[in-house]
């Protein structure tokens, strides 16, 4: 068990290292300094600006600058922002991302799993076809254009619900529901594929001989293995709800650290972009290793065969 | 029997949409006479109707004619960057499992550490270095999308190289590339096109994503995702600004994965 996390934790601090050095090299790489874009900058405040960013020493000690600041979670400063450092635009922004995002896994894991049990125990059956077509669908709409279908509706048509802003929990409906809907569609998929596969097990059969009720064995017996390709798909499907985050944040106009990184992202802002993706990647890092754990805890054939 | 059926048909259907939305890329922005770039600022943001069948945009530009621009952009990038992913992939792949050992070893502990990576936030470094554009785009998509691909031409060769006519093969005389290209590749087809038909429909979305963001082709140019971008900012007045393009990428998004799952099933019951 210790083997095997360790070797997983080793994998994720590689992957985040990975995405700190590469966005560092890279960014570093572009041509040209993002100060000297602005037209009749006198010399004396280009090297200045280079001294506060540190751009003027070599690039082996902003790098190791970089590397151990990072470890002491500081992410360094904004550069379109004046006085701004990155660790604060995180803790300005990420709450609301959070909310929205985890909102969106704690609803959609669930009704996923509920529905792609139904479906396979129905196999066959109109109601599977159904919701087989039904999570396709789920699967193929990205939620950027889900958010604008839903705002369009519940918004503008029907008025239910707030249009865009934040604040209240009526703003939270949406945009994770249009991120939801695309985590229960996956799940429910999965969870399918999982329980048909698991339902024609031998011990699934003996369960029912030896007269175990019926929910017993799906939900003891049967889900706990099937659920097993969701919880190992953990981290790629929090990844996309949080690329989902990105644009959807735009669409409602929430102030989220998605909205942030893309706006980084189009300003140039290079050290805010390297900032909150080494954040980004930490996170996620996170959540495949949360699913990793999860997988082991299920299976004591990952558990035990290190 | 009715199940197989029910399959064949939605791949049916599906490919005819496919089929559909290629021919339209093609020729649908000649059906109409406005250019998707010609702006007509008398009749700005108007709703669907006779003479613009999409309707208008803000600007005055016709929807349906840079509906079916944005296609061509759409489905080139992905097909071009789903090409790219199913080349590099066959060549780590290949190398991986067919020199085997330390580097094998080596090159697979790369793979790992790469596909924790998301590889969203990969491209979107990768687009602010090299800017907004469609080659880049397209290289950037190719960059990060491989990893897959690589881990099934992997496992491939790994089954493959032991066989008794990779050994015939080569001892008839066949160099190392020879035998990869000639005599594994051809063997491995089947589960490796699955991989590169279950990769476009992915490449199609990350491209509709990363425009939608404003990261993927600059303004002028009409993809879909830059024109369901234009669309939301206007969802309360002119809300099929924002439909058809969303509805588009939806429809292709869905046929795409309905026929990679078909193919994917296919094989597998081979």
């Amino acid at each position: 068990m210790l083997r095997y996390l360790l070797g997983r934790i080793a994998c994720s601090a590689a992957a985040v290292w990975l995405v700190a050095t590469l966005t560092f090299l890279l960014l570093h790489a572009v041509p040209g300094d993002p100060f000297s874009t602005e037209k009749g900058v006198p010399q004396v405040v280009l090297r200045n600006l280079a001294a506060r960013y540190g751009l003027d020493r070599p690039l082996w000690e902003q790098y190791c600058r970089y590397l151990g600041g990072m470890l002491r979670g500081d992410l360094g400063l904004s550069m379109r922002y004046p006085n701004r450092t990155v660790a604060g635009v995180i803790a300005q922004g990420f709450p609301c991302s959070a909310a929205v995002g985890l909102l969106a896994l704690s609803f959609g894991f669930p009704a996923g799993c509920l529905l792609g049990v139904a479906s396979a125990l129905r196999r066959g059956r109109v109601s599977d076809r159904l919701l087989v077509g039904a999570a396709l669908v789920g699967v193929s709409v990205p939620g950027f254009v889900a958010a604008s279908f839903l705002q369009y509706l519940f918004g503008v048509r029907w008025g239910l619900l707030p249009v865009a802003g934040w604040g209240t929990l009526r703003h939270l409906v949406l945009p994770s529901l249009s991120l939801g809907l695309w985590v229960a569609a996956v799940s429910a998929r999965l969870v399918r594929a999982g329980m048909v596969d698991v339902l024609g097990e031998q011990y699934v059969l003996y369960a029912r001989a030896k007269g175990m009720p019926g929910r017993v064995v799906v939900f003891r017996h049967a889900f706990r293995n099937a659920v097993l390709p969701l919880a190992s798909a953990l981290g790629p499907v929090a990844a996309h709800v949080v690329a989902g985050t990105f644009a959807v944040e735009q669409v409602f106009g929430m102030p989220g650290l998605g909205k942030h990184f893309v706006q980084a992202a189009c300003n140039l802002d290079y050290t805010l972009v390297m900032g909150l993706a080494v954040f980004y990647a930490a996170l996620l890092s996170a959540a495949v290793l949360a699913g990793d754990v999860l997988c082991a805890a299920l299976d004591p054939r990952i558990r035990l065969g290190g | 029997m009715s199940k197989r059926l029910l399959r064949d048909r939605a791949a049916a259907a599906a490919l005819f949409v496919l089929g559909f939305l290629v021919v339209m890329a093609a020729v649908g922005p000649h059906l109409v006479p406005y250019g998707p770039y010609d702006q007509d600022l008398g009749r700005v943001a108007e709703p669907p109707g006779r003479d613009h069948w999409f309707g208008t945009d803000t600007l005055g530009r016709d929807v349906f004619a840079r509906l079916w621009v944005g296609a061509r952009v759409s489905l080139f990038v992905a097909v071009v960057a789903a090409f790219l992913d199913l080349v590099v992939g066959v060549l780590y792949g290949s190398v991986s499992g067919w020199f085997g050992g330390t580097v094998d070893v080596v090159m697979q502990r790369f793979l790992d550490v790469l596909s924790s990576v998301p590889p969203v936030l990969l491209l979107i470094v990768l687009m602010v270095v090299a800017g907004p554009g469609l080659l880049s785009l397209v290289l950037a998509m190719a960059a990060v999308g491989w990893v897959q691909t690589a881990r099934v031409v992997r496992g491939q060769v790994l089954s493959l190289r032991e066989r008794e006519f990779v050994l015939a093969a080569r001892a008839a005389g066949a160099s190392t590339w020879r035998v990869i290209i000639r005599h594994l590749l051809p063997n491995m087809a089947g589960p490796v096109l699955v991989c590169a038909a279950l990769s476009v429909p992915g490449a199609v979305f990350f491209e509709a994503f990363m425009s939608f963001i404003g990261l993927g082709v600059p303004v002028p140019v009409p993809s879909w995702g830059s024109m369901a971008r234009e669309g939301y900012e206007h969802i309360r007045l002119y809300p099929w600004l924002a439909f058809f393009p969303g509805g588009a990428i939806a429809v292709a998004v869905l046929a795409l994965n309905v026929l990679a799952d078909s193919l994917r099933d296919a094989v597998a019951g081979e």
